[in-house]
């Protein structure tokens, strides 16, 4: 049985983590909280009531009698409050759009962020949410606000330094130039994070349960659970798996080093392999344009997962490099769940997770230990944009869970 | 009247929006309005008075060009609406239905019958057990003319009843099992590798819906491939050519096929 989370009862976050019990619960009563939290029946009282009068929270019924009165049901008031989360990605925006319990209600698909510079896609973007709430008949009111989604480093004060795929996008200010656009707090936060947080927020994973989800787009990210948070590191950057190193006299990297996965590996890798054989160039009508690459490893990975020998040879090498890579972090780690995820897996996801299960389960140190459970998240193409919605969530909600640089939100509390 | 809109809308049934066949259509959609510059708007609702307040919400606001209809029958309240709140749409529909709109028509027994024939082709005749929260239409009729035992089990607690059956069955004669759901496909296969029984000498598995959750399981699972992709991709065409007025018919989609992999 978990032990009873104590709580200082002037914990400012006390709150929080009543909210986020009655989310994880299910359906709880008062002393169910009181039991789980180590607070007293009067605080959870006081506590709980705040919750029903913003409308977090509602009474369902009672539960069965055993002797004394009935204590009252409480769940999560799902259609309470909404979260938009929006996934920016060079071949397409997902906005997606969830309730309280993280159930999608609604999604937006629109062109990526290839060709516009951000001050043209940050307008874009400010009118196509605004039109989705409208579509989806939910109030600008309700809403809690919007997590987005994106390659890259995380530079602080709301500029960040977006994959080498949108060099335009380096030190933009997503977040100030966003939000008094549409009128609503932004949050961001590295896709393979927020991939990472809506499998743990949507799969119902316990906390005690360590993952990491490697998500590949453009490139490659790594999000790390623990504990039930994302580890954040110094400077919120964990995960930068796409710069380790695979191969120390490799080819120079466009980060400086030699030999990285991302330059041996990564879809715009696969391409320029592809491109160099004529023959199958012609074949798969690739279309060598630099704005259209991920276009271009669709197609090729499309033709793997059919069986096609050459294209199999080529997700199959870059499989393999990545393998490497997770077998690194398994061992460093010592984790057990390894979630692949975005884009970059939608089409011959299969072949990857077989490689890494192969060459993780071959070599891993823990293998005598336990096994490594190697899965696809599915539907990969709107892991980030849920994850980022639960970031919204999460922020708003359960603030004590949500990383520092969010924790300065205000909570529904107000 | 919204057809001066920038997006394609599609209302779909809360449960079925994680349906492995759904989904793929609903990825593949997109693509062929992106191309066009169009955006693709989806809503999850729980009935049907909620998807008619959809339309009827679209064809106020605007943004909504035309809407795809999934599983459109003949005198469907849903092509009434839409018809008049002058919304352009097309439609997944069935083989028999009369379709006077951009359509893509599904065989419904063409799944049923590639199932048939490849269990046909298999050497050993084996009990098979359907595990399935409705039965599958038309496999029923279909299988009566298998060589072999067969049992159509409904059951809404697809998991249990499957290993239960799977367990029961390994200590006598091998089976064939077919699932609905990739997600329980793979986790029978999971708690069948646990038991020690093995796949597929003791139990064969097929599953009704291939994705990508049957391709990368621990054995990749033998699947129906319902070319959910391509279906999603006519779909596209045929919403794009409904807002511009052209001509596109009735397109059949493309005939499912088993795809063998491992479990069989």
């Amino acid at each position: 049985m978990t032990p009873p989370r104590r709580l200082g009862p002037s914990s400012a976050n006390t709150r929080s983590v009543v909210l986020d019990m009655v989310r994880s619960g299910g359906t709880v009563t008062r002393t169910d909280l009181a039991e789980a939290s180590g607070l007293t029946p009067t605080s959870i009282t006081r506590i709980v009531k705040s919750l029903l009068d913003d409308g977090l929270v509602i009474e369902t019924g009672f539960s069965e009698s055993t002797g004394g009165k009935r204590s009252s049901l409480l769940e999560l008031n799902t259609s309470g409050r909404f979260a938009v989360g929006l996934s920016l990605d060079a071949g397409r925006l997902t906005y997606v759009v969830t309730d309280l319990g993280g159930s999608v209600i609604g999604r937006l698909v629109s062109p990526g962020i290839e060709e516009e510079g951000p001050g043209v896609d940050v307008v874009r973007i400010a009118k196509e949410l605004g039109q989705l709430l409208v579509q989806l008949d939910v109030p600008l009111e309700s809403v809690v606000g919007v997590g987005v989604a994106g390659a890259g480093l995380d530079l602080g004060a709301g500029a960040e330094r977006l994959s080498l795929t949108a060099t335009e996008w380096e030190s933009f200010a997503l977040n100030e130039a966003l939000e008094p656009r549409i009128g609503l707090p932004v949050v961001r936060d590295n896709d393979a994070a927020c991939a990472a947080l809506g499998k743990y927020w949507a799969g119902r994973i316990p906390a005690t349960q360590d993952f990491a989800t490697l998500y590949m787009s453009s490139g490659f990210g790594l999000g790390l659970m623990v504990g039930g948070s994302i580890a954040r590191g110094a400077s919120s950057n964990v995960g930068e798996i796409g710069h380790s190193i695979i191969d120390i006299d490799g080819p120079e990297c466009w980060c400086g080093a030699r030999g990285c996965l991302e330059i041996l590996a990564a879809p715009r890798a696969i391409v320029a392999a592809a491109l160099a054989d004529e023959r199958l160039t012609r074949r798969l009508g690739l279309s060598s344009d630099e704005h259209k690459f991920r276009a271009d490893f669709d197609a090729i990975a499309r033709a793997a997962a059919q069986g096609d020998e050459r294209c199999c040879e080529l997700i199959t090498d870059s499989a393999r490099h990545l393998a490497a890579a997770v077998l690194s972090i398994v061992n460093l780690l010592d984790l057990d769940r390894i979630v692949l995820a975005g884009p970059g897996f939608a089409e011959a996801g299969a072949i990857y997770a077989r490689e890494i299960r192969a060459f993780v389960g071959r070599y891993a140190r823990t293998r005598v230990i336990h096994p490594v459970i190697v899965e696809l998240a599915d539907p990969g193409l709107d892991a980030a944009a849920l994850g980022a919605a639960t970031l919204a969530l999460q922020s708003a909600l359960t603030p004590h869970a949500a990383p520092a640089q969010i924790g300065a939100w205000e909570s529904l509390s107000g | 009247m919204a057809t001066d809109g920038n997006s394609i809308g599609l209302v779909v049934r809360t449960g079925e929006d994680g349906d492995a066949l759904v989904d793929a259509v609903m990825r593949a959609i997109a693509v062929p309005l992106l191309a066009a510059d169009l955006r693709f708007v989806t809503r999850a609702v729980p009935d049907l008075e909620a998807e008619l307040r959809t339309y009827r919400l679209w064809g106020r606001v605007g943004g909504v060009a035309g809407v795809i209809v999934i599983g459109a029958t003949d005198g469907d309240e849903r092509l009434r609406v839409l018809t008049q709140i002058d919304m352009p749409f097309a439609a997944l529909t069935r083989v028999a239905e009369n379709v006077s709109y951009p359509a893509v028509t599904i065989d419904a027994t063409a799944a049923s019958r590639a199932l048939v024939t490849f269990l046909e082709t298999q050497g050993a005749r084996r009990r098979l057990y359907v595990t399935s929260q409705s039965s599958p239409e038309p496999f029923p009729e279909l299988i009566d003319g298998i060589d072999a035992p067969v049992e159509v089990v409904v059951t809404y607690d697809v998991r249990s009843e499957s290993l239960h059956r799977a367990e029961l069955a390994s200590k006598a004669d091998p089976i064939v099992m077919v699932l609905d759901e990739d997600e329980d496909a793979v986790a029978l296969l999971d708690a069948l590798y646990e038991r020690g029984i093995p796949v597929p000498d003791a139990v064969s598995l097929i599953c009704w819906s291939d994705s990508l959750l049957c391709q990368s399981a621990r054995l990749p699972i033998t699947a129906i491939d319902r070319h959910g992709r391509e279906i999603g991709a006519l779909l596209g065409a045929a919403a794009l050519a409904a807002i511009h007025g052209v001509d596109f018919g009735a397109v059949l989609a493309p005939q499912p096929i088993v795809v063998a992999r491992e479990t069989t």
